[in-house]
């Protein structure tokens, strides 16, 4: 590899993911001669292992007419003042922008769902859905030799649209499995790698140049510009010119010590690629970046299948439906109920992390979701179907009292808990925490049952399933202004330097606006980044070419 | 449902092939995914393997049946998942190739998911079910004959006798050069 600037972009995208493969497209669109490098061997980020949808506020698609100021009190109320009012405003005022501009201009296809915001009941909010947009699927063999550097998803491998994956925990009988089929047949892709496929096509058909197995390292710079990028590949180091760059290259919820520093509690599972190491927070940081929402990840509670793995490590899957739907509830050590179960993930994780001062522990960690039989044979559990045999992972007690002990639950405060849920539940009414009373647990939910979301759990066996503390990836990073540009800890601007995705500091704060609110706020700030990395190039372009002595 | 069929040529006595074949404890380490065995009885095993399901891998526990046993000629088999839905069965015929110290072998098995999502699943595993019968086949081919530059896949029905056709050519082509081979210090000074 070269150790001399002999390479030059206009603008260069660490990171291929949703932000990233954005990034470049709008980089290129406006001018800029555009470089990605990827640090994995496979194209796609955390968006090509994901759901693939989108939260994007007044989209195109919407049935009904959204508001300006009904998404802005909701995404202001949800951030709670850890961003920069004037983010959120361009993220409300842009996201449908970069949906429009991409569904015109590449391959990128969107579909409308119906999936309710996450905090439904909150001002502002959308409890009919709509702003969460899925992926039409796309054919792998559209993508020719770079199918096979496309990174594979562990969870969303089978092509389903987001509506069919949520409500077939809720329906399972209404689940198509020929349809399914059908669509792996035709070599059809679904969720993120549809999302990922259809991104990298815009970028292949513009002729931008992707390199995999190329890591950033380091920002150059020289008399106070940013020159270039120190870069890490199969061949040693080298450095590689550029007027601007983007970093889009994830968080870093795979470094355990920049989690230990920054996050609250033990993260014991991940879904996302473990190539999100915080090395865009580390460059950043480097150049004196101001770092804002370093407490905040994406959470979820997760179970692994003991021995499934993905690249030779365990897949964490989504506990949703074991907990949001009829005959569940989830419980502590103490045997107590904490929290809303079916709230949405990210809010339902934070429960998790409840620390108790006295014991001086996280009360709700380890926690177990409780199932009995009646769920067991009308919902599924994992990936088991409800009419397949029980799993050998899937302990089960033919009374409450064995399960207390065998799991060191205390057996009186399960048993006391059970008695009052079942009263709650018979009810249809939980007035301990109001679960299945918002739109967004009711879309979820089984719409047979008597109530969506309550059902009591009265009939043995009863499963337990262990919780874990999980994050899809974290929010925490250099902050920027509303052009992406990075700023450092005076407030000024970083020249030439931009963030986007999980590798800057969230613009939702502690909060998750909707199904989609990862990407559709990733793509958003990879569609300003690439405009403005784009126009500070073309700008500058004297300036650097001086700065780089050519 | 995953489907394979199989004919090979070996460069070995049918004597030796079913030696080796007859202990499950000979080849069973050469499964793809494998993990463990035990053998319950004559005609009873359990197996663990862990499998792809696309880009996800499985430990599958698998009890494994003998239904048919024709010493030095044939065996049936059934095969029950203990901690999946899956089921299968298969047979392995062994006879005299047609070339000397040689045995043809033809191998069939079918597995299948059940579940409500086992078509779904089926379709999944048909790349590891696949590859996973060309990598035990080459295996045992390289185990009883020692030749490492063997290796099988499996072919469509049209391929698959070419294969055999090609597979007859190589062991009479080997059998020759050692005969060439052999003689030629006799007749060194």
């Amino acid at each position: 590899m070269s150790t001399d600037l002999d390479r030059r972009f206009d603008v260069i995208v660490a990171g291929s993911g949703g932000a990233g493969l954005t990034a470049a497209i709008l980089a290129h669109d406006n001018g800029a001669r555009v470089l990605i490098i990827e640090r994995s061997d496979k194209v796609g980020g955390t968006t090509a292992v994901s759901g693939g949808g989108l939260w994007v506020p007044l989209n195109h698609h919407l049935a009904e007419p959204d508001s300006r100021e009904a998404a802005l009190t909701y995404c202001k109320r949800l951030t709670a003042g850890r961003a920069d009012d004037s983010l959120v405003e361009t993220f409300v005022d842009t996201a449908h922008e970069m949906a429009r501009y991409l569904e015109e201009k590449t391959p990128v296809q969107f579909v409308a769902t119906s999936m309710p915001d996450y905090q439904s009941e909150l001002p502002g909010a959308r409890p009919q859905g709509g702003r969460t947009l899925d992926q039409e699927f796309y054919p792998r063999a559209e993508l020719g030799e770079w199918a096979a550097k496309l990174r594979p998803s562990p969870l969303m491998f089978v092509p389903l649209r987001i509506e069919e994956a949520m409500k077939s925990m809720g329906q399972p009988r209404g689940l198509n499995v020929k349809s399914i089929v059908e669509r792996m047949q035709q070599g059809l892709m679904g969720s993120g790698n549809a999302l990922v496929g259809r991104l990298l096509k815009g970028c292949l058909e513009r002729g931008i140049e992707i390199e995999l197995k190329t890591r950033a390292r380091r920002l150059v710079r020289e008399d106070g510009l940013l020159i270039g990028v120190e870069v890490e590949g199969e061949g040693g180091t080298g450095q590689i010119g550029a007027r601007a760059v983007v970093l889009a290259c994830g968080g870093f919820e795979w470094n355990s010590d920049l989690w230990s520093r920054f996050q609250p509690g033990t993260l014991a599972q991940h879904c996302s690629p473990p190539y999100n190491e915080g090395d865009a927070l580390l460059m950043a940081s480097e150049l004196g970046a101001d770092l804002a929402n370093m407490s905040e990840a994406w959470l979820y509670p997760g179970f692994a299948i003991p021995g499934e793995e993905h690249e030779d490590r365990p897949v964490s899957r989504w506990v949703i439906g074991e907990r949001t739907l009829p005959h569940s509830t989830v419980v502590n050590r103490f045997g107590r109920r904490f929290t809303n179960e079916g709230a949405n993930y990210n809010d339902m994780a934070k429960a998790l992390l409840d620390f108790d001062p006295t014991t001086y522990s996280y009360r709700n960690l380890p926690s177990w979701c409780i199932m009995d039989a009646r769920y067991r044979r009308s919902y599924p559990v994992m990936t088991v179907m409800p009419r397949d045999p029980d799993p050998d992972w899937l302990p089960k007690f033919d009374s409450l009292e064995a399960l207390a002990a065998r799991l060191g639950i205390d057996a009186e405060g399960l048993r006391s808990t059970i008695d009052r849920f079942n009263r709650l539940a018979a009810s249809g009414k939980d007035d301990d925490f109001n679960r299945g009373e918002s739109a967004y647990e009711r879309w979820i939910g089984d719409p047979n049952a008597a109530h969506p979301n309550l059902g009591p759990l009265e009939e043995p066996p009863f499963y337990a399933l262990p919780i874990s503390l999980a994050a899809a990836g974290t929010k925490g990073g250099p902050r920027t202004n509303t052009k992406g540009q990075v700023l450092n800890v005076r407030g000024g601007v970083i020249s030439g330097l931009y963030a986007a995705g999980n590798a800057m500091a969230g613009v939702s704060g502690p909060g998750y606006y909707g199904g989609g609110g990862t990407i559709g706020l990733a793509m958003t700030w990879g569609y300003i980044c690439g405009i403005n990395a784009a126009q500070e190039a073309k700008a500058g372009a004297g300036t650097h070419e001086l700065a780089a002595g050519s | 449902m995953p489907e394979i069929t199989y004919s090979t040529t070996m460069a070995a006595p049918r004597a030796t092939v079913w030696e080796f074949v007859r202990d499950i404890n000979n080849w069973a380490p050469l499964t793809r995914g494998y993990q463990a065995h035990e053998i319950v009885n004559e005609r009873e095993s359990v197996w663990t393997v862990k499998g792809d399901l696309g880009p996800i891998s499985r430990i599958t526990k698998f009890h494994v049946t003998i239904t048919e046993w024709v010493e030095g000629e044939r065996v049936a088999f059934t095969v029950n998942g203990l901690n999946e839905p899956i089921n299968g069965s298969g047979a392995i015929k062994i006879a005299d190739g047609a070339q000397a110290a040689s045995t043809a072998i033809q191998g069939n098995a079918t597995i299948e998911m059940g579940g409500t999502l086992g078509p779904v699943v089926n379709h999944l595993i048909v790349p590891f079910v696949e590859e996973g019968a060309d990598e035990l086949v080459t295996r045992i081919i390289i185990a009883v004959t020692g030749d490492e530059t063997v290796t099988v896949r499996r072919r469509n029905p049209l391929i698959l006798a070419l294969a055999g056709i090609w597979n007859l050519v190589r062991v009479s082509v080997k059998s020759i050069l050692r005969i060439f081979f052999r003689r030629r210090p006799e007749s060194s000074p």
